[in-house]
This record gives structure tokens, sequence and C-alpha cells, in this order.
């Protein structure tokens, strides 16, 4: 395995309570493959994210707990300086809201050229060579023109492709997708999403891709984590979730995918209920007060994560016992 | 935008016009702010010193002269010593808080009557009565500030009263500046629309839907100015131009230390230690009034050019 | 780039104006008369009057503020009734110590409250932030003078390390006293306005992404950070210089320095006023520079500012 999470938990202290922001999540992830990370907003998919490369702000965060296997050594244990040698170089993050992740007071041509020259030593005429191959790559016209060009003169896709040029700088063996494509139109969503297939398959690389939406993921992702309220509730193969879903929130999820082409409205009343606040986690399953089959069970114990068909974990009470009965 | 974690989103954000809960919201937060309810607490012993002047400290320890009493170092009869012509520091610091308070409040009252007026003018009417009043503002702004209360002061001649106008006259403008902007800010709020569309006119819709929101800044920017006119009102003072002499005053008594500095350094020590304890109170009260009422002011009362 | 900044010193006319015609004023309606003060008592009032004639006093101010406005545009700026010497040659003595002066304390006050400012903030909570913070609102509410006369007698008359009245030979031992007193509140404010600046930028998306590419902490705060906090501070620190200057008479009375400052509270004392109209335009001329200065400046540090300070996004 490239990579392995192992029971990751990750907390906030802030003044009103402790922020159970991530709760016990495990996945792995191979050269190649594709997985996806799904939940809705506040769920802990970018904290997740974050915290496999210690970009946790401490305080007020604080990773618990939880191992994190690159290459079969446990990267939570790495010093900074180490850490610093994984970030952008062998792992790489691209975030949310391309209009707000690059600096705005520096030219796209040095922010992406800060990233190879922090990792490789090379001349800066070289680096920059190759900045503009990554750009040309990335699909943005007249690449070499604009390397002096400020990220305010760029539009958001255009934004996005940059960062993603600099997250691919280095050659990642990981590339942490967070929502790269929430903050931009529909048309230029699916254009960023074929690079970003394209470019894996060239690199034989792994990705991770965090999204709040399902339908997205399907063309994409080889094994999909479905996460609620910081918990991991789901985890399968893409065709096992799309076919065979079985814990009521990932039914509900998929509910809101199918309904996409027919209303849009419908599909934001689908889930009824919102996220609970990670303050006052629900008792016993987290879902439950949002569940049309919770029973008593549901209110009182946390279900564990079981493994009910090779490959296919799901943490529900009804599932389990309909399995067991 | 940096990532706001959502629960702190839905409740600390509200979107009511502010208004009438302001007042308790202001005392309550206060309270919660321990720096703030400190220089509360000064300010509340300021005033209670300069009402109770008389019951504390003699007015006759104050002025006069003294030939036997004269450079007494701190001692069980003078706690802070004497000066150079044998008068009690403490007295004269306990009546001197008078003239500080009433120039910092009254300064700063009058300051507002015409900065509220000439802001809300401007701000809401625009156009040329606009241009007009911030013209004159910015030739406020590009004369510095001490200097100006010099040269107000040499025209109105020493005095109590003098000093309050020369204050006011120039907080006006920075206060109109101030207000002018969140007048602007406000206006173009759903709210304000909406009385305007009812038919509400315009002293109605100033006075009840303006006002109350756009003043959240200027509450801050006073209770910092207050601590500004005492410093400046100080520093007049000093310079000779201030009130006069035999009415105690901090800036005069520092100014009279300057000569012996090193026989009696006390008699310096003393008034500077209260204006700098007294200020102190208003600047607190300002940072918690700002980090309570509005976060996004930070930075923003900050800065008075002074002496 | 031309055109904006000829744009602005036309804007600027009016404010120039306007200060010249209120402290002309200002002048004619102090109390007190010119002629009188220049010579002794029981005068003639033949001598007077041809005093009054020889400055043009007896005109109507209209007529004065008009004569003092040509002779101005012709670079003339009177002479002084006090000191029977031009306008421009006191300044030209006594401008270049403020100047020098305030230098050094935006010196102070742009190194000290930068460097104090990111510290406070990069340790947010610890015991140097406290120390930060605590010391910053002390300054803030430090009444300058006083603060002025604490430092002559610990440095002066108890340690006696560093002189504490005038220029003496002009060598820096003599700066430093007043330059610390001028720069303090000053330094405060700059303090705490780069801390709120800087918190308000370490939680920005784009440091996010810097961490993540794996650059050292050292350069995520001192490059990416630090160049934008320092675009508000850079505003204030810039207009100060113009504000030292002008503030600078406290410091001045206490330490004795020959400064600008002094010259013109002495001359509005003293009513003298083509000294105090002279000395204040200069110094109104330099805050108008500073601005424009500034502004411009701006669009280096800020690439979404353009030139008419708008900004782009
Ligand atoms: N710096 C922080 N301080 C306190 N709480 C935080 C912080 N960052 C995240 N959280 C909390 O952690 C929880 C999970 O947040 P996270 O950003 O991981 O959600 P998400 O699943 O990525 O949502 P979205 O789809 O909106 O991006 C949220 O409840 C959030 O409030
Ligand atoms: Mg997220």
């Amino acid at each position: 395995m490239l990579l392995e999470v192992n029971n990751l938990r990750t907390y906030f202290y802030i003044e009103r309570g402790v922020v159970k922001a991530v709760d016990g999540v495990s996945f792995s992830i191979d050269r190649g493959e594709t997985l996806a990370i799904v939940g809705e907003s506040g769920s802990g998919k970018s904290v997740t994210a974050l915290s496999l490369l210690k970009l946790i702000p401490t305080p007020p965060g604080k990773i618990l707990e939880g191992e994190v296997f690159f290459e079969g050594e446990n990267i939570l244990d790495f010093s900074e300086k180490n850490l610093r040698k994984i970030r952008g170089n062998r792992i790489a993050m691209i975030f949310q809201d391309p209009t707000t992740s690059l600096n705005p007071v520096f030219t796209i041509g040095d922010q992406v050229m800060e990233a190879i020259l922090t990792h490789q030593r090379v001349p800066k005429k070289i680096a920059r060579e190759k900045t503009v191959k990554l750009l040309e790559m990335v699909g943005i016209p007249q690449a070499r023109g604009r390397l002096s060009d400020y990220p305010h003169q760029f539009s958001g896709g255009m934004r996005q492709r940059v960062m993603i040029a600099m997250a691919l700088s280095c050659e990642p063996d990981i590339l942490i997708a967070d929502e790269p494509t929430t903050a931009l139109d529909v048309t230029i969503q699916a254009q960023i999403l074929e690079l970003m297939g394209n470019l894996q398959k060239e690199f034989n690389s792994a990705t991770i891709l965090i999204t709040h939406d399902l339908g997205v993921v399907a063309g994409l992702a080889d094994r999909i984590l479905v996460m609620y309220a910081g918990k991991p509730v789901e985890y399968a193969d893409v065709n096992s979730i799309y076919y065979l879903p079985r814990h009521p929130y990932t039914l509900s999820l998929m509910d809101s995918v199918t309904r996409l082409d027919k209303s849009r409205k419908k599909r934001l009343q689908s889930i009824k209920g919102s996220p609970p606040s990670l303050i006052n986690i629900p008792s016993g399953c987290s879902f439950h007060p949002r569940c049309k089959f919770a029973t008593d069970i549901c209110h009182k114990e946390v279900p564990e994560l079981i493994e009910i068909k090779p490959g296919h974990f799901t943490a529900c009470h009804q599932v389990n016992n309909a399995d067991k009965g | 935008m940096a990532k706001l974690p959502e629960e702190f989103n839905l409740e600390e954000i509200d979107q009511e016009p502010r208004g009438t809960t302001l007042k308790r919201e202001i005392l309550v937060t206060l309270r919660k702010n321990k720096m703030a309810s400190f220089g509360l607490i000064v300010i509340a012993i300021l005033v209670l010193v300069a009402i109770f002047a008389p019951v504390i400290a003699p007015y006759k320890n104050a002025v006069g002269f003294y030939p036997e009493e004269i450079l007494k170092p701190p001692s069980v009869e003078h706690m802070m010593g004497t000066d150079d012509l044998g008068r009690d520091i403490f007295a004269r610091i306990v009546w001197g808080s008078r003239v500080s308070v009433e120039v910092g409040i009254l300064a700063v009252a009058f300051g507002l009557i015409i900065g509220l007026f000439m802001g809300a003018l401007a701000g809401y009417k625009g156009g040329m009565a606009d241009t007009l009043i911030m013209r004159t503002a910015d030739v406020f702004f590009a004369f510095p500030y001490i200097l100006g209360a010099i040269a107000v002061m040499t025209i109105l001649g020493p005095g109590l009263e003098n000093v309050i106008i020369a204050i006011g006259v120039l907080e006006w403008a920075y206060i109109a500046r101030l207000f002018r902007g969140s007048v602007l800010a406000t206006k173009v709020n759903d709210y304000v629309e909406a009385a305007r569309a009812i038919g509400a006119d315009d002293k109605r819709i100033i006075m009840k839907h303006i006002l109350p929101n756009a003043i959240t800044p200027v509450i801050v920017y006073s209770a910092m100015s207050v601590g500004t006119a005492i410093i400046t009102e100080a520093a007049l003072s000093f310079l000779g131009v201030g009130v006069q002499p035999p009415r105690p005053s901090w800036g005069w008594m520092l100014s009279d230390s300057r000569a012996f500095m090193s026989r009696a350094p006390w008699m310096m020590y003393f008034p500077g230690l209260a204006i700098l304890v007294t200020v102190l109170g208003f600047v607190l009260v300002a940072d918690g009034l700002r980090d309570m009422l509005d976060p996004r002011l930070k930075g923003m009362s900050e800065h008075v050019t002074r002496g | 780039m031309s055109r904006y900044i000829a744009r602005r010193l036309l804007q600027a006319i009016p404010v120039i104006l306007g200060v010249t015609l209120i402290i002309f004023l200002l002048m004619f309606i102090l109390p007190g008369d010119p002629a009188r003060m220049l010579v002794q008592k029981g005068a003639s009032p033949e001598v007077l009057e041809s005093i009054r004639e020889a400055h043009g006093l007896d005109k109507p101010w209209y007529v004065q503020y008009g004569k003092y406005m040509w002779n101005l545009l012709q670079g003339d700026f009177g002479t002084s009734i006090r000191y029977r010497r031009p306008v421009l040659d006191i300044m030209k003595d006594h401008y270049p110590n403020s100047i020098r002066l305030a230098a050094v304390a935006l010196a102070i006050e742009a190194v000290i409250g930068i460097i104090a400012g990111v510290i406070s903030a990069v340790k947010r909570r610890s015991f140097l932030d406290i120390l930060v913070t605590l010391s910053t609102t002390i300054l803030v509410a430090m009444p300058i003078f006083w603060f002025a006369m604490l430092l002559q007698v610990v440095f002066g008359l108890k340690w006696g390390i560093l002189p504490i009245s005038g220029m003496g030979d002009g060598s820096w031992r003599y700066y430093v006293l007043p330059a610390i007193a001028l720069a303090s509140v000053h330094t405060a404010y700059t303090a705490r306005i780069t801390r709120s600046s800087m918190l308000e930028v370490i939680n920005q998306d784009y440091i996010r992404t810097a961490r993540a590419k794996g650059l050292s902490e050292k350069k995520v705060i001192l490059k990416h950070a630090l160049r934008n906090a320092l675009i508000p501070v850079i505003t204030i620190i810039g207009l100060d210089l113009g504000g030292l200057i002008g503030s600078a008479i406290l410091t001045e009375t206490v330490f004795s320095w020959p400064g600008v400052g002094r010259v013109i509270y002495l001359a509005i004392l003293q009513r003298d006023p083509p000294v105090v109209m002279g000395g204040t335009l200069i110094l109104v001329f330099i805050f108008i520079l500073l601005n424009l200065l500034v502004d411009i400046s701006y669009a280096y540090l800020d690439p979404r500012i353009k030139f008419e300070g708008r900004k782009v996004d």
C-alpha cells in the first residue's frame, strides 16, 4: 500500500467545547487508484485531508490518535523538517477555493516555481521552463506570457488549473484534491476533473478526491469513503456504493444523485434535517435523528464499522441486524 | 475567504439591526472582558474622585503657597509629596481630575454634536454637501493636530472652556469622516430600502434606521478620543496655552516639575501616572468595545496622530 | 502613471488653499497686534504705523492674502516679522533637524513596531504576545511628554549615559532619547496594527497553500504572510512621517530640540504670521507628497490595486 490511514482522530478545542471533526477514520490507497471521500458540508472531509499532512492549525486543533503510513512509515511521527520533504513533493494538495488559495501578491510564475525550487535542486532557469510546461499541460493558453501575471488576472477555473500545475510540479505520488471544482461553473468542473483524471494516468499517481457530491465521482473513483459527522459510515468500491449502498445515509445521498436530473429543488430537500453540530453529536448513531429506519438501539449505541462483505464496510445497526438475521 | 468553522457562522454573525439591544449588549460584553472591566473601574474611580474631590482633599491644600512645606518627598502627611510652592501633590491630583473629566467628556461631546451632524449630512445627502464637508475635513487632517489646537487656543485665549472648544473643533472632522463612512455602508442595507419604500421621511430614516447601525464605530472611536482629549488638554497646559493656574491641571503640574526633575522627581511621577492610568482606562474600554461590537473594526480606531 | 500623479496634485490644490486661508484668517482674528510686539513699549503711533505699512499690515485681510499667495507662487514665503529674516531661511535652518529626528523615529517605529507585531501574532497567546500587547496598550495611553521626561530622568540624570537636551555636535547620541520618545506612541500603533493584520493573514487559504507546498515556517511567515500583512501597515507608517514632524512640538520642547514644530509653536505665540504660514504650508506639502508616495507604493505592494486606487478582483 502506498498510503494507509488508521483510526485517525482530529479534534478542535474551542471555547464552546470540543469539535470532533474527525473521529476514527481509516482507509488506504495504492498507486493508480482514486479514492473519493464523500459527505455533507462539515462532515470532516477537509480536516481529514489536512491531518494527513499535519496541516491542522494547532491550537485549536489536535491530532489525538491515528497513523498515516506512507510507504510504510508513519508520517505523523515525522519531524517538521522531514514532513516538509513530503508536503508538496510526495503528497500534494489542491484546495476547495481557487480564488483564495493563491497568494495575491506574487505572480503565478513565482508561486509555481517556488514549489519546484523548494524540493528540487535545479537552476532557476530550468524551474522556469518546467513551470511553462506545467502550465501548458494544465491548459493555460500562452503560458509563457502569463508567468508574470497575478492571480487576480485569472478566472476561477484558470486559477484552479494553476493550483493543479503547482500541485503536480514535483510529480507527487499522491494528489489530494479537496473539492477542486465546487467553486467553479459546471462546464469547467467537468474539464478540471477530466484533466485530473488524465494526469493521474500519465503519472500513475494516487488521487484522493474529496467532494460532497456523489454524482461527481461516479466515473472517477475506484473506492468511496462516506463520512458523516466526522465518522466513516460506509466504505466500499464504487460499484457497491452505487448499486448496493447499505447505509441509510449513503442511500439518501444516492437518492439525491439520481434525482439530480429531475429537479434541483427536490435534491436539496432529499436529505431531511441538517448535519449535527460536531460539538453535541447525537448519542448512539449520530445519523439517527435523520434516519427513517432508526430504532431504539440507534439512540443508545454507537454502531461499529463492520465488514459486511469482503471490502465493503458499514456502520449501521439495522444493516448488521439484517445481515445476522 | 478564510475558512470559518461552520458553528461560528450561524450564531455569532447576527443580521438584525442593532439599536434596541445595543446598550444591554455593551454592558454584558464589557463585563465578560477582563481588560475592559478594568478600564471601566478606572473610569468609575476617576469620575468619583472628580465628584467627591472636596471630601477627599481640601482645596486649600491644592492651591496657595506654603513656604515651610516646599519640595517635601512623599510622607505620611503628604502621600505624594509637595511641590515647589509647598502645595500637596495628592490634593492637586484629586482636583486636577476635574479638569480631565470635564475636558474629556465635554470636548468629545462637542466634537460628536458637530461631527455626527456633518457626517450624517455628508453621507446621507451626498452630492455638494458631501464634497464641501469632506474637503473641509481634509483641511483639518492636513493640519497637525496639536498645532491646530495651539492655534485655536491662542485665538480663544487660555481657559478650560476654550480647551474644550479647541479639541471639539478638531475632533469633529475625524468623527464626521468615520460616521459618513458607516452611514454610506448602512444606507445600502435592505431595511433602509424597505423603510424608504413604505414612505418614511429622511429624518425618520436617519434616526430610526441609520443612526443605530452606523453608530457602532463612532462609539468605539469616542471612547478612545476621550482619552486623546485628556492627553491633549495635558499637553496644551504643559505648553502653557491650556487651563490657567491656579486651577490644578495635570499638564501644568508636569510643566512645573521640569525645573525640579533631579531634586524632586515625585513632582513628575504622580501627575504623569494619573494621566497614564486615566487614558489607559479609556483605551481599554475602547479596545473592549471594538472587539465585542464589531471585530471588523480592528485597527480602525487605533490611529490618531497627536503630540 | 504620470497622469495619475498630476491628477492627485491637482486635487491637493483646494486643500492647500483651504489651509492657507484658515491660517490666514486665524492669524487675523488672533488678539494682539504684531506690530506692537516688535517695538518697545510706548513707541509712538507713527512708528507703529510705519511698521504696519512696511509689512503690509494696514491693508484689509483679503488684500494681504492675495499678495501672500501671489508671492508664494513665486517661491517667496515672506519675511518673519519677529526675526526680520526670510521665512524660507528660518525653515532651512530648522526643517532638516526635524526631518532627521522624524526619520530616526520612523525607523524605530517601523523596525520595532513590525517585529513586535509579527512576533506577537505568530506566537499568539504566548508570554511574548502578552508582553507586546500589554506594553503597546500602555504606550498608546502614554502622554508623550511625560515619557520623554522619564527618559531624561533615567538615562540622563540617573545613569548619565545620554545627553538630554539640544543637538550638541549633532552626533547620534543626541538623537537617541528624543527619537525614542517621539516614536513611542507610533511604535505601539504600528505593532498593534501589524499584529491584527498578521493574525488576519495567517488564517488565509493561501498561507495553508504555502505550508502544503512544503515551505519552511520561516518562509511561510516572512515571505507569504508578511508581504500581505504589511500592506495596511505601510500606509500608516508612510503617513506618520508627516505626523512625526508636525506633532514633535512636545518632544522638541522637552528636549530643547531646534526643530520646526517648536518654531511654529513660538511663532503662534509671538504673532508672527509669515512663519506660521510658511512652516505649516511646508508641512502640508510634505504631508500631501507622502500621501501620494504611499498610494504609489501601494500599487507595488498589492498588485490588485491599480493607480485609480480601486481594487480589482
Ligand atoms: N480551524 C478550525 N477550528 C475549529 N473548528 C474547525 C476548524 N477547522 C474545521 N473545523 C470544524 O471541523 C468540522 C469539519 O470541517 P471540515 O472543513 O473538515 O468539513 P468539510 O467536510 O470539509 O465541509 P465542506 O464540504 O464544507 O468543506 C466542522 O464542524 C468545522 O467547524
Ligand atoms: Mg472542506
